[in-house]
């Protein structure tokens, strides 16, 4: 029964890594345009709260599996911790970018843009906290 | 009566010296004292209506009495009696040339009788008043066209220059006496065309068809708009081109569509979310019923000494 929780739980962990970095590249590719800010906002929020729970669950599965299966579940950890930075840094790009190309811009309501603003920077802080996840991992 | 030989004034009595320049004077010259004596011109425009007043010549000779005669003015005297002779020759000359110019009244005579003006030339106005009659013609054929019941055109009233042909310009006939204007309270009744008349019938005429207009602006927006009321008009529509309203339509439904997919996606994630936390719940939940909770301090050593281990060989491989 743990082991099953353990693979849901890894399982979940994937889902729930994916699923952040999807929503950031949805949200990357509506902040090209200036008429979607509000709808990126949305999709960034969730994928910040996605994504915090990603970070935070490899640790919580080294913490709570068994010690006998610690080094496996280090190792798996390592490698979502590698494919999340991959596709943050992706992210991270196509945001920045993104942003860059509409920088002086601002939306309808004369607001200036804080959603591409604050996906990239998300996307630049998970990159980081990743890759030094990552590494520690390893 | 004499002259003074230096300022040349006149001076009624006889004394030694004149009374208005007070120079001493010798005896008067024949000559000067004659009727047909020349003198300056000053002299010539006084007059003789300015007569030496008795009371200054007795005053003069008071004066010639209390003081006598300085010899040492005999020199000078001479030398203004000699400049006086040369000015008598320039008084003389300048007498001479006043007589010789023109009597002015004369000439002034002359232009007051003007000669007698002549009478216009009645042709110069023959065109200009036949055009002018023409215009009144067709004014008169206007007017009882806008206003039938208007009073009749005021009879033609020809001009008084043309008297050359009878039988195609029209005979100069004097127009009908009309009674003096006097003034009154009431507005003045003309038998002619009534121009104040004629304003207001325009500005009436004028504003029926704007209240007409009006009104029927009012009917086809209330057809239109039935519930429309005054305080609540309907709103403004503007003409726009069907390809532009395409494309709006098009914009609109990507936008639609696009707030749509958004709004799916975060329903999903939030689904996905849950179940997430559901299952890391349960697996949170195992993991202290089997009592691996307790295995969390040796897990973390094992961490931080991967950690450190990793920092280890970061720190070798720079140091080389």
């Amino acid at each position: 029964m743990l082991e099953t929780f353990s693979l849901l739980f890894e399982a979940g962990i994937l889902v729930i890594g994916a699923l952040s970095v999807l929503l950031g590249a949805v949200a990357s590719c509506l902040a090209f345009t200036r008429r979607y800010a509000a709808e990126i906002s949305p999709l960034v929020r969730l994928a910040k709260v996605c994504a915090c729970l990603f970070l935070v669950s490899p640790i919580l599965l080294c913490l709570f599996a068994d010690p006998l299966q610690l080094d496996s579940h280090m190792r798996s950890a390592q490698t979502l911790y590698s494919l999340f930075s991959a596709a943050w840094l992706f992210v991270f790009v196509v945001g920045s970018v993104a942003y860059l190309v509409n920088l002086p811009g601002r939306n309808k309501e004369g607001k200036e843009k804080e959603a591409p603003k604050t996906l990239y920077l998300s996307a630049l802080f998970f990159l980081v906290v990743s890759v030094a996840l990552g590494w520690l991992f390893s | 009566m004499w002259l003074c030989k230096y300022c040349g004034m006149q001076n009624e009595d006889w004394e030694n010296e004149c009374f208005v320049c007070g120079k001493p004077q010798k005896e008067p010259d024949p000559v000067v004292v004659k009727e047909e004596k020349k003198t300056p011109p000053a002299v010539r425009e006084a007059g003789e209506s300015a007569p030496a007043q008795p009371a200054l010549s007795a005053f003069a000779a008071a004066f010639e009495k209390a003081v006598p005669v300085n010899e040492e003015y005999e020199p000078i005297a001479q030398e203004a009696e000699a400049d006086y002779a040369d000015f008598e020759e320039i008084a003389s000359d300048y007498a001479a040339f006043v007589d010789a110019a023109p009597d002015y009244s004369e000439y002034t005579e002359a232009v007051s009788v003007s000669q007698p003006q002549e009478e216009p030339d009645a042709s110069l106005y023959d065109d200009s008043y036949i055009e002018a009659e023409a215009d009144m013609k067709i004014f008169n054929s206007n007017r009882e066209n806008i206003f039938p019941a208007a009073e009749p055109a005021p009879p033609v009233q020809h001009s008084p220059f043309v008297v050359a042909d009878a039988a195609v310009a029209p005979v100069y006939s004097a127009p009908p006496e009309t009674p003096k204007t006097t003034f009154s309270a009431e507005p003045k009744k003309t038998t002619d065309f009534d121009l104040q008349q004629f304003l207001s019938q325009i500005k009436q005429g004028e504003s029926d068809n704007i209240t007409e207009e009006i009104r029927k602006k009012q009917e086809d927006r209330k057809n239109q708009h039935p519930a429309a009321t005054p305080q609540n008009p309907p709103c403004v529509q503007i003409d726009v081109p069907p390809r532009a309203l395409k494309k709006q339509k098009k914009a609109e439904q990507r936008r639609e569509s696009v707030a749509m997919f958004s709004k799916v996606t975060v329903k999903i994630s939030r689904i996905i979310l849950a179940v997430f936390l559901l299952i890391a719940a349960a697996f949170l939940a195992v993991c202290v019923l089997r009592g691996h909770g307790e295995n969390i301090p040796y897990v973390i050593d094992e961490i931080f000494y991967a950690f450190e281990l990793q920092l280890r060989g970061f720190l070798e491989s720079m140091q080389f």
